[in-house]
């Protein structure tokens, strides 16, 4: 075992640590619009459908019929068809009609991994691994496509933000003040769906839920801005990873699952604590 | 045609107009044919499911008529142009608004104006939201959360959003149901004021009429069709509240003339 300098300065280490900084930007952009929106199953489900996606990439390529394609590819394309999926319901005003979208499409993501896994038991692994996800074995062009995935999402973030924010807050009033509410909220699901697809790699579709939702549902316990709330959903977010990186060289335990727990605990602390002092 | 007054120019017109919402299939609004002239006051109402909201769904192009057309300012709301809508405010019922978004009240307001005006910069946005805050006396609360207001700050605040584009004409859903009566009064002042002095169109549904009642120039009475539509006085007689309402409504009349429903959540 390296002594602990090592390990921190390790490259799977840093690697992991620049993975980790890419989380906490989703976690701020995309895990903050879905709590705003009340869509945070919208990120479960993105996650599992994206396990579908990636391994039917795994599987073609195993059986010869595409080759060089990353399985994030897959993973987006159904992580954003479900959200797409969502979304349509979302914009004819049934949030009841959206989560039974996500559900569904979760269901059935997950169902076509598994028959696809028991069709070429061989690259079973590989899509189990999307499943629970491994910071630490993180590629560098692993670390290149988020890198610059998550700058596309932080890109159309950036130049549509009013348009996001109005839609989130007042979707009737955004139409009425003639945004095509419609179309951005389409967007702004499919960006929630990417963010979901991207960090499957590095932490597996179980816990990209709790990376993604519990930081920015933390931030907004503690925030009273949009602003503040993206920072401390980034702040979180990071902070756990980092700490979880640390923690895992004492435990040998899990980097993705301890960093989920550690967000987790800090979304049920502040509440306590809010419980407990806050009037 | 039920017009409430001849208008070569009218600001809103209504042409058989016909509204169903689909899966369940269910109709919402049946051959409406009205005129509203511009500048003038006027109150949409009728019982729950009676199509107010879905009327102004039309009017402010969120909705495509069934059948039928309705035109504002002589074009269709959803023409692509969107030159209508840049000349139309919307207020939409406080509880209709997401309450997660930590948006202070001025974030509301200059959302909103940013949203139409992209052409000036931060700095006349400021500007001009400080001064409509300071209009409706709402400087108290320009940094406090949105979702933190009571009712009646919340409906105060969608307005000044409205308000702030000067639009020629403004619609509201219901602005005073959580407003207290000093509140009422003041904002129905107000929204006389737009339309007296500034030659403004104001379109309003409401529940309760006695606030707005002294200010109106017409009154639509709705209930998936036009039940009767003209001057306030012309239109609140019991026989058109009775058709309206489906039950005896009260009407009395006050020191000043004008005639008072007494309806509050009379059901279809």
């Amino acid at each position: 075992m390296p002594d602990f300098s090592s390990y921190l300065t390790s490259p799977f280490v840093l690697r992991a640590a620049a993975a980790f900084l890419f989380v906490a930007m989703n976690a701020s952009l995309s895990g903050v619009f879905a709590n705003f929106r009340n869509s945070t199953f919208l990120v479960s489900g993105a996650s599992h459908a994206a396990l579908g996606g990636a391994a039917l990439v795994i599987v073609l390529e195993s059986h010869g019929s595409v080759f060089g394609v990353s399985p994030v590819f897959g993973a987006a394309v159904f992580a954003v068809l479900l959200s797409i999926a969502a979304g349509s319901a979302h914009n004819r005003g049934s949030t009841a009609g959206s989560d039974t979208a996500i559900g569904v499409g979760f269901a059935l993501s997950m169902a076509l991994a598994v028959l696809l896994i028991s069709l070429i038991p061989e690259s079973a692994s590989r899509v189990w691994g999307l499943l629970m996800g491994d910071v630490l074995l993180i590629t560098n062009q692993d670390l290149v496509l988020l890198a610059f995935l998550t700058l596309c999402v932080a890109t159309v973030f950036v130049v549509f933000w009013k348009q996001f924010l109005f839609v989130s807050f007042d979707l009737d009033g955004a139409r009425a003040f003639g945004i095509n509410a419609d179309r951005f909220n389409y967007l702004l699901f499919a960006l929630i769906g990417l963010s979901s697809a991207l960090l499957v790699k590095a932490i597996g579709s179980i816990l990209v839920f709790a990376m993604l939702s519990a930081p920015a549902a933390t931030a907004l316990l503690v925030s009273d801005s949009v602003r503040k709330t993206l920072w401390w959903s980034f702040a979180i977010s990071f902070a756990a990873g980092i700490l979880a990186l640390v923690l895992s060289y004492f435990t040998a335990l899990s980097v993705s699952a301890i960093a989920a727990f550690l967000v987790t605990t800090a979304y049920f602390s502040v509440r306590i604590w809010r419980f407990a002092f806050a009037r | 045609m039920a017009d409430v007054a001849d208008d070569k120019n009218p600001a809103v017109e209504a042409v058989e107009l016909s509204y169903s919402y689909q899966r369940p299939l269910v109709e919402a609004l049946r051959a409406v044919n009205l005129t509203l002239p511009r500048g003038t006051f006027t109150a949409v109402m009728g019982p729950n499911g009676s199509g107010k909201s879905t009327f102004l769904r039309l009017l402010l192009g969120i909705l495509r008529p069934t059948t039928g057309e309705i035109r504002v300012f002589g074009e269709s709301p959803t023409a692509p142009s969107q030159r209508v809508q840049r000349l139309i405010a919307y207020v939409p019922q406080y509880d209709s608004i997401n309450p997660l978004l930590p948006l202070r009240s001025r974030e509301v307001i200059a959302l909103g104006l940013s949203s139409r005006v992209t052409d000036r910069p931060a700095r006349w946005i400021d500007e001009r939201v400080s001064q409509i805050l300071e209009d409706l006396g709402l400087v108290e609360i320009r940094d406090r959360q949105y979702g933190l207001l009571s009712g009646g700050q919340k409906q105060r605040v969608l307005l000044a959003r409205a308000l702030v584009l000067e639009p020629e004409l403004l619609v509201l859903d219901e602005p005073f149901s959580a407003m207290d009566m000093t509140s009422q009064h003041a904002t129905a002042k107000l929204l006389s004021g737009l339309v007296r002095q500034k030659r403004r169109t104001v379109i309003t549904v409401v529940h309760g009429i006695h606030t707005i009642v002294h200010h109106l120039d017409y009154l639509v009475l709705l209930n998936k069709e036009i039940v009767a539509a003209g001057t306030p006085d012309a239109v609140l007689r019991p026989v058109n509240l009775t058709r309206a309402y489906g039950t005896d409504v009260p009407v009395v009349i006050c020191p000043e003339g004008f005639r008072h429903p007494l309806v509050e959540d009379v059901h279809a």
